[in-house]
């Protein structure tokens, strides 16, 4: 009893929880803020892809993370950048377009993968170095909660950090504000004299950055290699966790938190060698548990009106 | 452009032409302008370009030729935000107010000097008071969305007074407006000018025109045709400069009628609102077969949530509504035009057309079997066939059958709802605000319409604010107020008793 105790409630799990919960709350602020502007970007899962890809390249090659992150955020605004061209400048369709970007990101990050290192699919190429963890002096050695919570990157704190920042920003800015109104009809934004195009421009850039090293995470920090398709849809998971969250930073955290938790605990049911659960169902456990979750709160509030609504401006 | 500003100029537009996406010509060489403290009434049909004209001087559409002068200085607009800068708002006509906002929001959103950390009891505080100082109260914290048409454009208002405009574009606002409060809107216009500001106010309605204006210009199928003061013009010039030479309006046929049995029976029908009150409180009313049945009364007093019982978009909480001795209530709007009843509501865009959709499936759309070949497929000749019945019933002119509806204007895509309800041939029609915003011919014409079904036997319940055309229209009128049925006149009958009735409810 106590075993199973240790497995649903214990250090390890806590700390792979936030661990496994950093990707998913970079990206998903990112694509808060787009979604809040009324654009829909399900790219955000190819931006990931190519952030996780690139970031590998990157260090592989330098030895050096940080070459590898800049490599990966400047893929990541390119392809938003592109998609804000297409869907905010041209008004092409939003969810088209963000499909397109994740079926090009599989193909062309595993063909780039085999074309730079033909031996690999045998044994996996690894990185050197991966980002450091910093633990945080004094806060790290506070028993249990210190190395669940304060032994982590930097990026994981400021992930942490970025929620309740992003919901400071939405409820009591004037930028955020401005970007409410824009996503509740662009068509009145435009009339009242704001920027529909400026503004869904910089949000695209910014939720490039933040994909990116959302996807870093994952072939930089959480492992020192890149696999094929190594996202496994989380880009995915977190629009729905935004949706269903009803986009709000705070609901949205509590979805990751949930998600990243039972992430972490099939992780354990698989190391365990607990053969009882076939280990399909365990890697099945974290989506389905979380959508259950979310699709119970909150259905009332509305999302912003013009949400995925191709836009163009009168001329 | 001192010449301008001593001949009391405080705008000026020259030689404005407007070209569509390089396609549509919405205005040719057109000269207006604008003396200080003066009320300038636009006047003109629907789709003369009048829209257009403002939204230019306002700052959210550029014109493809011509110069503006404000106040003694050219200026080239890319944006509202730089005409705010030198003092131009606009009202819409469809608002520029987010619902999803409270009052405040909306008022601080066009605000480009607004703080970057917003606290809201300050921000709430502020605008009150700032409201209260131009004599046009709100409470600042009212989620949008429940606000009545009249109060939101008391928001519209204030968010130009609050940006600091001093000359001020009103497009069509009296349109949404019932009587009383286009009385008060007219009263704040008043006030507004005396005390140094400069209005235009666009309007289609002659004897409004006649009443504001200091001067007046008139617009035709995008060309200016006059401008004159208030003492050379009268109603008759105007219709003729409006509708132009050798157009006769055709006068509505005299009404004559046969009443036959009772048609729709409402007895004691409950019905809430969106909030949970109880806005229809009992309602019982008989319409009968060849009957135009007017229902009067103020916006607000439960007409909305009762059409929408009565259409099958809203369920009824208590009470019975018969059609034919048989019971209909809560039935679906699909089987409601199998019963042959047809509906014009008052919210076009939202539930008259399908906006994206093309203006052949708009005027199709309620007829889909009648052009489908037998495997149920929509055959395209017979759609485009009778999408030209449709448009010919009241002359819809659309850049073409394939262009989305939305890029009519609202008047055309009047005339294609009207018309396509029309062809249906029903046996009983539901007319929301059938005319509201509608230029003289077309509502002669949609007038017409009515009185032609009512002759050939159906059954009318016409849903006005328009005491006027209720009067002119209706065999009897019921008035609502405050959810109930207040009382049941004849047209003959007093107009002040049936006004009173409609203000106090029931007398006595
Ligand atoms: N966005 C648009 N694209 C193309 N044509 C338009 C657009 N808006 C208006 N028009 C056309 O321009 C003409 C003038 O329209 P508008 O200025 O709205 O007239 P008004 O306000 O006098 O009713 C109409 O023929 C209308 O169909
Ligand atoms: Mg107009």
């Amino acid at each position: 009893m106590s075993e199973f105790i240790d497995l649903l409630i214990s250090v390890g799990i806590a700390s792979a929880m936030i661990r496994l919960m950093t990707p998913l709350l970079l990206a998903g602020v990112g694509e808060l803020f787009v979604q809040k502007s009324g654009v829909l970007n399900l790219g955000v899962e190819g931006i990931m892809l190519f952030g996780a890809f690139f970031a590998f390249i990157g260090t592989f090659f330098t030895g050096n993370v940080g070459y590898g992150l800049a490599l990966a955020i400047v893929v990541g605004v390119a392809i938003n950048l592109l998609f804000a061209f297409l869907t905010v400048s041209m008004a092409v369709d939003q969810v088209v377009t963000g499909l397109a970007i994740n079926i090009a990101a599989i193909g062309t990050t595993s063909y780039l993968y085999r074309a730079t290192f033909p031996y690999a699919t045998a044994i996996p190429a690894k990185t050197e170095t991966i980002i450091e963890v910093e633990p945080i002096p004094f806060l790290s050695s506070i028993p249990y909660i210190g190395p669940a919570l304060f032994s982590h990157t930097v990026f994981t704190y400021a992930a942490l950090l970025l929620v309740p920042v992003a919901a400071f920003m939405i409820s009591r800015t004037s930028w955020g504000l401005r970007v409410k109104a824009i996503g509740e009809d662009p068509h009145v934004a435009d009339l009242l004299g704001l920027n529909v195009v400026r503004t869904r421009y910089f949000i695209l850039i910014m939720e490039g950055v933040l994909a990116a090293l959302a996807g870093s995470m994952l072939s930089i920090s959480q492992y020192n290699m890149f696999l094929d398709n190594m996202t496994q849809g989380r880009g995915y998971i977190v629009v729905a966790l935004i949706i269903l969250g009803r986009w709000s930073p705070i609901n949205f955290l509590a979805g990751s938190l949930f998600f990243a938790y039972i992430d972490a605990l099939q992780l354990r049911i698989q190391a365990a060698g607990i053969t009882i659960i076939p280990y399909q169902f365990a890697l099945m456990l974290p989506y389905l548990a979380s959508f259950a979750a979310l699709a119970l709160v909150g259905r009332r509030v509305k999302g912003p009106a013009s949400l995925a609504k191709p836009y163009k401006k009168v001329k | 452009m001192t010449e301008q500003l001593s001949a009391g100029l405080i705008v000026s537009m020259q030689g404005i032409t407007k070209v569509y996406e390089g396609q549509v010509l919405a205005l040719e060489d057109v000269d207006f302008d604008l003396r200080k403290g003066e009320i300038h009434v636009l006047l003109g049909e629907n789709g003369a370009g009048k829209s257009t004209l403002m939204k230019i001087l306002a700052g959210a559409l550029k014109p493809t030729e011509g110069r503006i002068f404000v106040k003694g200085r050219e200026v080239s607009f890319s944006s509202p935000r730089d005409a705010y800068r030198e003092g131009i708002g606009m009202v819409h006509q469809h608002f520029t107010l987010i619902p999803s906002l409270n009052v405040a929001e909306n008022i601080l959103l066009g605000d480009e000097k607004m703080d970057f950390l917003l606290h809201m009891p300050k921000i709430a505080d502020t605008v009150m008071k700032f409201a209260d100082r131009v004599n046009l109260s709100v409470d600042a914290r009212t989620p949008l969305h429940t606000l009545s048409v009249g109060e939101k454009q008391r928001v519209e208002i204030l968010k130009l007074l609050y940006r600091g405009a001093d000359i001020m574009i009103f497009d069509e606002p009296t349109s949404v407006l019932g009587g009383l409060e286009v009385e008060s809107f007219f009263e704040t216009l008043r006030s507004l000018t005396a005390q140094g500001s400069s209005a235009i106010l666009v309007t289609h309605k002659i004897s409004e025109a006649m009443n504001i204006a200091d001067r007046l210009t008139v617009l035709r199928k995008g060309k200016k045709i006059a401008t004159l003061t208030k003492d050379e013009a009268d109603e008759r010039k105007l219709v003729e400069l409006m509708i132009g030479p050798g157009e006769v309006i055709p006068p509505p046929p005299s009404a004559e009628r046969k009443t036959g049995s009772v048609v729709l029976k409402i007895r004691g029908l409950q019905v809430f609102d969106d909030l949970g009150n109880l806005a229809v409180r009992g309602v019982n009313l008989d319409l009968f077969e060849g009957e135009i049945l007017g229902l009067a009364g103020v916006e607000g007093n439960g007409q909305e949530e009762l059409v929408e019982t009565l259409v099958g978009l809203r369920k009824a909480h208590g009470g019975t509504i018969e059609y034919q001795g048989a019971r209909i209530r809560n039935l679906k709007p699909r089987d409601l035009l199998d019963l042959g009843w047809a509906y014009i509501p008052a919210d076009r865009l939202g539930r008259g057309v399908a906006p994206e959709l093309d203006v052949m499936l708009n005027c199709c759309m309620k007829k889909l079997d009648e052009v489908a070949d037998k495997f149920k497929l929509i055959n395209q000749r017979n759609l485009s066939e009778l999408a030209k019945k449709v448009i010919s019933m009241l002359g819809v002119k659309a850049p073409s059958q394939k262009a989305p509806v939305k890029y009519l204007s609202g008047g055309n895509i009047q005339k294609l709802i009207v018309g396509r309800e029309a062809h249906l041939n029903p046996k009983l029609l539901i007319a929301e605000q059938p005319t509201a915003g509608l230029d003289v011919k077309t509502t002669n014409l949609t007038h017409s319409i009515l009185l032609e079904m009512r002759n050939r036997g159906a059954s009318v319940l016409l849903v006005s604010t328009n005491l006027d055309e209720i009067l002119k229209l209706s065999d009897r009128i019921a008035v609502i107020y405050k959810g109930e049925i207040a009382g049941i006149f004849s047209p003959k009958d007093d107009v002040g008793l049936i006004g009173t009735c409609m203000l106090r409810g029931k007398q006595g």
